[in-house]
């Protein structure tokens, strides 16, 4: 079960219903219950694996905690760091070092396949595996304490909202929320069900509908012109917003009608002038983690070195964001390119404010949307190498398609599909800009009058129903 | 007591019991979300007719073919299969040929499933004398792309139980989905609004079910050892042996044909094979087209890789047509007698 499975409409309400009903103590711990039945119905080995990181999740900061001197905590939290990624480095990686060992075996013309080992990567591993990382360095940095209820941290970690997907959460913030009487909000519940609402949109009427879109393009990018692969690719970084946010949305509403706030993870992206201002909207949980774990003490270590050192300490840390995105090269050359946009704008910034000032440039609206169409240039270029394609062959064919193929019009499945497109995008634009330049207006959902923000909702909700795609397969047309 | 001190007294009531409700915010929220779930329901049965209305209504193109398939074709030669069939059968070739009416049941990217759904309510009016199924290149196999497809037929579930069996197999959950009207619609209001306004007319040529592709393609031959060749589905497997079955129960000669496809002969689908030993079991006639040369040496028949132009279709449905034709005096028999050991 996912949040857009089907039985998720039943389940959720369920939840909710029940997690009311009962006393304040008891409701915690039925969101861990209900939280493991969520997880368990993916594949139920998953769920052991969750167990494991999280007895080594509770175990290990009490010891840290315990230590008598910073020399045997410093040696807890290493262990504890290493037992914690292991299941992510086997899970995510093992397929990539195997093949790599392989293939340099083979150029010293020695044969030894490792054997194959068929498995899925457990879904959420990579989240919850930074949850745990950040609650064990907290407790050793004595910014937070270690939690003495098994429960607690079994539920931090497992949370249904956030553990297939994020945001990635601190200890900090969650375990005291936990811990309330987690009452009946009425501002809190109705506000979540709107982020709930708004995220299955987005999912469903645009992530989906680019997704279909760009699966015919990205799939047989052979068959396709120059032209629609650049369409596909400018399309890309909205169908993954779409989808991502769309998804943190859904986390977010779920876990706040439950009376718990789970931090932002998008803040309207596209409206970014920078690289850097983008890094502060987009997927917040994670940059935030990185900033904090490793660009910050990296920073701190090399800051002898002035702007060498935090150019070494952004390009390091992009490249582990990367590496956290998928064990591939492209992955790889995603991360260092952040890592560059990122640093060219560091060296160049205290010229950049000079021209700026100097031709008054910060109050110009086409300056700014220059700027905003530029970043997202950039960072549309920069997905080719983010999952938009397979791998580095994929790559280097959208990128000779982009430049050198300009024969023939831009792919279009049916004009309805491009309808549906526009319809989409348009809305989750207007919505933005409302909510940028707008945010104080009671519009729609917003609205004082009850009516007016029922059928308000009712629309959304026929939107989805209309113009969704549900099942990606159920309205593709493969035009070869 | 009168009637207004009635009114008053009720008004009075209401007031008093809204306010309670309102110091509850619990009930509260239950009261507005009662609210929410009326106007949704309201909202969905009143929108949900509306599109059954006009797409019932439709005249022409996507929509209309699809409902012109399920509930309205008489024509004894029916031609199934996907876009390889809207596009390279011309129903009108295979009327003057065999002199009985045809007509092109095929629909763009839409396989085995919808297919077999199709045929399942075309059988339940009348049985069809011939029926070609063009067998496409990823008929069988487990192609994402093309998935299921029974989405289309969603509007007839309510009013046609033999297709509903058909999706009840691939959607266990569907019965609960539609209970919103609106739900059969989804992603239709556009192509309904272009069939309405008949805007879909001066886009797309439509003949009998056959949209003839006018352009030709430029590329050269591919290799077919480049080309991805799926494994095989056992769903849609099982799917294509069930039409095969239906067809022989019913006593119509079935014709299977594998489409042409403009790659190398290096190339074997998999579908396609798996095709051929299914009709090879159930005696029933499989021709492969999908290496002819007599084609395969013609660009010019092609309009893209997998679909031929107007000038390789007219060639195609001769050409199936004459192999009918050579079984002429087997058509009269039930297909079973079509048996090529």
């Amino acid at each position: 079960m996912t949040f857009t499975s089907f039985n998720f409409l039943f389940f959720f309400p369920a939840v909710i219903i029940i997690f009311y009903a009962l006393p304040y103590g008891w409701r915690w711990k039925f969101i861990l219950f209900a939280s493991y039945f969520f997880y368990i119905s993916l594949k139920p080995v998953y769920a052991a694996i969750l167990i494991g990181i999280t007895i080594i999740t509770y175990l290990f900061p009490i010891l840290i905690e315990k230590a008598v001197s910073q020399k045997r905590k410093k040696k807890i939290l290493i262990y504890n760091v290493i037992l914690i990624l292991l299941p992510l480095v086997f899970f995510k990686y093992f397929d990539v070092i195997n093949t790599s060992l392989v293939n340099l075996l083979k150029g010293l013309n020695l044969h030894f396949p490792f054997p194959e080992i068929p498995f899925f990567m457990p879904l959420g591993i990579s989240y919850y595996t930074f949850m745990s990382l950040s609650y064990s360095i907290d407790v050793y940095n004595e910014e937070i304490g270690a939690e003495k209820k098994f429960g607690i941290v079994a539920l931090f970690l497992a949370f249904f909202p956030t553990v297939l997907s994020g945001p990635i959460e601190r200890a900090g913030n969650m375990f005291p929320q936990f811990k309330s009487t987690l009452e009946f909000n009425y501002d809190k519940f109705v506000y979540g069900l709107q982020l709930m609402l708004w995220g299955y949109f987005m999912k469903f009427v645009i992530a989906n509908r680019i997704g279909v879109y760009n699966k015919n393009i990205f799939d047989n990018t052979i068959r396709h012109n120059g032209h629609s692969v650049t369409v596909a690719v400018l399309l890309y970084p909205i169908q993954v917003y779409a989808d991502l946010a769309g998804y943190s949305f859904i986390a977010i509403g779920a876990a706040r009608v439950m009376g718990i706030d789970v931090m932002q993870n998008f803040k309207r992206p596209f409206f970014a002038t920078s690289m850097s201002a983008f890094w502060r909207r987009w997927h917040i949980s994670l940059i935030k983690w990185l900033t904090d774990y490793i660009y910050m003490p990296l920073s701190y270590s090399f800051r002898k070195y002035k702007m060498a050192g935090i150019v070494t300490a952004l390009m390091i840390t992009f490249i582990i964001s990367g590496i956290w995105h998928g064990a591939a090269l492209t992955f790889v050359i995603w991360g260092t390119l952040q890592g560059i946009f990122l640093s060219v704008e560091a060296i160049t910034n205290k010229n950049k404010k000079a021209f700026v000032k100097t031709y008054n440039l910060g109050d110009r609206r086409w300056y700014l949307v220059l700027s905003c169409l530029f970043t997202y240039i950039l960072f549309a270029f920069s997905e080719i190498f983010g999952g938009a394609v397979a791998n580095i062959h994929s790559v280097l064919l959208v990128i000779k398609k982009i430049f050198l193929d300009f024969q023939g019009p831009v792919y279009s499945e049916s004009p309805s599909t491009t309808l549906f497109l526009i319809f989409g995008i348009s809305l989750l634009f207007l919505a933005e800009i409302k909510e940028e330049f707008f945010s104080g207006s009671h519009l729609l959902v917003n609205s004082k009058n009850v009516l007016v923000r029922h059928i308000s909702y009712s629309v959304i909700i026929m939107i989805i129903l209309l113009a969704g795609v549900f099942d990606e397969s159920q309205f593709i047309y493969f035009q070869f | 007591m009168n009637r207004s001190s009635f009114i008053f007294n009720f008004k009075l009531v209401l007031k008093q019991y809204l306010e309670k409700i309102k110091r509850n915010r619990f009930y509260y929220f239950l009261a507005k979300a009662v609210l929410l779930v009326s106007i949704v329901v309201l909202m969905d049965a009143a929108l949900g007719d509306v599109m059954h209305y006009y797409y019932f209504k439709q005249k022409s193109g996507w929509i209309y073919e699809t409902n012109y398939a399920v509930e309205k074709s008489t024509e004894p030669l029916l031609i199934f299969g996907s876009s390889t069939a809207t596009h390279d059968c011309e129903p009108k070739i295979f009327e003057s040929q065999l002199n009985i009416p045809a007509y092109n049941v095929g629909k763009d990217g839409h396989l085995i499933y919808y297919e077999y759904a199709v045929l399942k309510a075309v059988l339940k009016r009348y049985h069809p004398k011939i029926i070609i199924l063009v067998f496409d290149d990823d008929e069988l196999s487990q192609n994402q792309v093309f998935s299921s497809f029974v989405a289309t037929l969603l509007p007839y579930y309510e009013t046609h139980p033999e297709i509903r069996v058909v999706m009840d197999s691939k959607d266990e959950n569907l019965k609960y989905k539609l209970l919103s009207k609106t739900y059969p619609y989804n992603s239709l209001i556009f192509t309904i609004l272009m069939g309405t306004t008949e805007a879909n007319k001066k886009r797309q040529v439509i003949v009998d079910g056959y949209v003839p592709l006018f352009k030709k393609w430029k590329e050269k031959i591919r290799d077919g050892k480049l080309h991805t060749n799926h494994p095989l589905d056992s769903g849609k497997i099982a799917t294509y042996k069930l039409f095969v079955q239906e067809c022989i129960n019913s006593g119509i000669n079935l014709f299977v044909i594998a489409a042409p496809i403009f790659m190398s002969p290096n190339y074997s689908s998999n579908s396609v094979i798996a095709g051929q030993i299914i009709a090879k079991e159930y005696g029933v006639k499989f021709l492969d087209f999908s290496k002819d040369t007599s084609i395969l040496n013609h660009q010019e028949f092609f309009a893209d890789m997998a679909h031929l132009n107007n000038v390789g279709a007219s060639f195609l449905s001769l050409k199936v047509a004459d192999s009918i034709k050579s079984y002429s005096s087997l058509l009269t028999e039930p297909s079973s007698v079509l048996i090529t050991r």
